[in-house]
């Protein structure tokens, strides 16, 4: 993306600490209105980089730019950040801390106090606004976090690990809550775990791993430059006529042109990775002429597969990152 | 949204924090509960103190003067013939005691057991005999009067250097420390859970992403060190009323306060250096607080008695005001807000040294709220460990 048209632009950007290499020469760029996710292992750099985004710690080299606000600095009353070392205060209401974060956000304390009982009518929670934090659920708790971070509607808003901790349902609601923010022209940058969520919900990801870059674009772009192609699932009778050959006909299917690699699936499948570009004409003649095939059905790579091929092959770190 | 609306909105939230008005109203009521049960207690103690022993007197013609009142006794002088009787009566437990009166002075008295009123019967006696010896010197009544009368002793300060207001200086000097240590005492509890809960609680990174650690520390500083002047203003309105209110209640006499001196640039005065050691201090103690990791084994939780040290030694110095120690540390500003309350108090004191004294408290103000500003943004983003004390002094010489 070039970086005029850019919301967030980070250029070559560096963070060390004692013996750790964080954050090593990244640069990115980060348009307005998108979701933008950052990927990696633990100790990746991910959280370092938000933290810096947010203003929290400051690069040692390198730039932060918000290039539409002004003096490239985005204020804070137009951020909005739920960090992965997250909590609220315990011994106070729901609707109290809600109100003081807004408050310190720009709002009126009485529009900060309607927008956090909007946020908890939201989350079906409005009817405890006057329970103590420390009284509600883990799950409760992060949903208060969240809004705690974004009922300002902030211009931007950073989520580092948003679907940590939650069941698959909250996870749901948490998708459909980042979704709307996107809506509402709210920029999301996140950090996520969940590959499968992550696929859903980004428009762009950016995979880290020991401080640097290793792949980024959207997700066809990622399919198309770091994917293994179409994969070929062949549901085969492991039972019928000439299965005792079935080894040798998975040798000559691994060894056609139009084949990267073959392998045995779950359920006597047996799983065939196509080269991009080519023709699987013949392929399927010889597949269908070794194999007693019961089913046929093609897979995309998704995000966990590009994500454990890259990241699992990735060069490990030098001693200082690894440090 | 400006800096000082921040640093406002966060100081009220500390503020309302810490100050939980029903529990303060129920402390207070705690409190007056107590004080009324040990006001009745002490009512039921003196009654039983006027439960009356009986003791015969034996020879009571011969001391030359009335029996005196004794607290506790009656005396009965007539009850038996001789001593040998008494002593017979005292040891068959027929009577509480027995007072022998020898013809050359002097006395002897029997009891059964120990008992606390024959402690009294001494002292009694012995003004009881000086009275009679002196009612029997020849002397006017003018002379009795100027030999009674005490030597009178009148104070004036000339002059425009100040001094002792009035002889109820001290006392009020004793009062202000002990408000001012007060004050202190309840600012360690609420920083201590304000700043180093909040880190366990996790809440720093959201709150840093909205404000600068300066404005944040600067917010705290201001409600909690409010939070612990109103808690200090309800616990002393609460003893005020007990002492003065408590009496009418239980038919004891009603204590009386001196009138305060009324300077009221005096009390501007003290005012302005009792805010300003305060702020000082909080400051201080923030610092500290940002530093401390877990606060139920962290050691540096000694150090936030620090600030008690000056006002200690601020009541040691009450009845040396005058000295030229005292004279130093009421213009050092680590002990300032504590000993030059105590000198303005009791003592003549040039202008120079208030005015000197405020000055260095409100640059120590200034210094330590940059410092602590410091100290807390590196410091509250630690966790799992403590930076050591020379990280601490790099971080505080930054500022």
């Amino acid at each position: 993306m070039a970086s005029s048209s850019a919301f967030l632009d980070v250029a070559r950007v560096h963070k060390r600490f004692a013996r750790v290499h964080a954050v090593a020469d990244i640069s990115l760029a980060v348009a307005p209105g998108e979701i933008f996710a950052l990927l990696g292992p633990n100790g990746a750099g991910k959280s370092t980089l938000l933290r810096m985004l947010v203003g929290i710690t400051r690069p040692d080299e390198g730039r932060i730019q918000w290039p539409t606000m002004p003096g490239g600095q985005l204020p804070g009353v137009q951020l909005g950040y739920l960090p992965e070392d997250r909590g609220l205060y315990q011994d106070m209401p729901l609707i109290a801390v809600l109100t003081y974060f807004g408050s310190l956000r720009g709002l009126a304390p009485r529009d900060a106090q309607q927008a956090g009982e909007r946020w908890l009518d939201r989350l079906e929670l409005l009817p405890r606004a006057k329970d103590k934090v420390g009284s509600l659920s883990k799950g409760n708790q992060q949903k208060v976090q969240f809004a705690a971070a974004v009922l300002h509607r902030p211009r931007c808003a950073i989520l580092d690990e948003p679907f940590s901790g939650l069941d698959p349902l909250n996870q749901e609601l948490f998708l459909g809550l980042v979704r709307d923010l996107r809506a509402e022209g709210t920029t999301v940058i996140l950090s996520a775990h969940q590959m499968s969520l992550v696929e859903r919900l980004a428009d762009r990801v950016f995979v880290m791993q020991h401080g640097r870059e290793v792949l980024a674009g959207t997700m066809p772009e990622i399919r198309e430059r770091w994917g293994t192609g179409v994969r070929l699932i062949l549901t085969v009778d492991g039972t019928a006529a000439g299965v005792g050959s079935q080894t040798e006909a998975l040798a000559a299917i691994a060894a056609h042109p139009a084949v990267v690699g073959v392998s045995r699936g779950e359920d006597a499948a047996v799983v065939i990775a196509l080269a991009r570009g080519q023709h699987v004409g013949d392929l399927m003649a010889l597949c269908a002429s070794r194999l007693s095939i019961v089913s046929v059905r093609t897979e995309q790579p998704s995000l966990h597969d590009v994500y454990i091929d890259v990241v699992g092959t990735a060069a490990p770190a030098t001693p200082a990152e690894a440090a | 949204m400006t800096r000082a609306q921040q640093v406002r909105i966060i100081a009220w939230w500390e503020f309302n924090r810490f100050v939980k008005w029903r529990q303060q109203f129920i402390g207070i009521a705690v409190m007056l509960g107590l004080s009324a049960m040990i006001g009745g207690v002490t009512k039921l103690i003196t009654g039983a103190r006027g439960k009356q022993v009986e003791v015969a007197v034996v020879g009571a013609a011969t001391l030359g003067f009335p029996l005196p009142d004794v607290d506790g006794v009656t005396w009965l002088p007539e009850r038996y013939g001789d001593a040998e009787a008494l002593r017979a009566a005292v040891a068959a437990d027929s009577v509480g005691g027995g007072l022998i009166i020898a013809a050359d002075g002097g006395g002897e008295v029997l009891v059964r057991r120990k008992s606390a009123w024959t402690t009294r019967v001494a002292p009694a006696f012995t003004l009881a005999h000086q009275a009679a010896a002196f009612g029997q010197l020849p002397l006017s009544a003018e002379q009795r009067r100027a030999l009674e009368a005490p030597f009178a002793v009148r104070i004036t300060a000339l002059g425009t250097g100040g001094g002792a207001s009035a002889g109820s200086s001290r006392l009020y000097a004793n009062i202000l420390l002990g408000i001012g240590l007060v004050v202190l005492f309840n600012g360690f509890a609420s920083l201590f859970v304000g700043i180093t809960g909040e880190k366990q609680q996790r809440i720093t990174e959201q709150m840093l992403s909205m404000v600068s650690p300066q404005s944040w520390i600067d917010g705290k500083i201001l409600g909690l060190a409010a939070a612990a002047v109103v808690g200090t203003v309800m616990m002393v309105a609460t003893a005020l009323v007990a002492f003065l209110m408590l009496p009418r209640i239980f038919g004891g006499s009603v204590p009386t306060l001196p009138p305060p001196p009324t300077e009221l640039g005096l009390l501007a005065m003290i005012a302005l250096v009792t805010l300003l050691g305060t702020a000082m201090w909080f400051a201080f103690m923030a610092a500290i607080a940002a530093t401390i990791d877990d606060p139920n084994s962290s050691p540096r939780g000694a150090m936030l008695m620090i600030p008690v040290l000056p006002t200690t030694l601020a009541f040691v110095l009450v009845s040396r005001a005058e000295s030229t120690v005292a004279q130093v540390l009421a213009i050092f500003p680590l002990t300032s807000m504590a000993v030059l309350p105590v000198r303005l108090l009791s003592t003549a004191v040039p202008w120079w040294e208030p005015a000197l004294a405020i000055a260095l408290l409100a640059a120590s103000v200034w210094a330590f709220r940059r410092a602590a500003g410091k100290i807390f943004a590196a410091g509250v983003l630690l966790y799992g460990k403590e930076p050591t004390l020379a990280e601490t002094l790099r971080w505080a010489r930054e500022a």
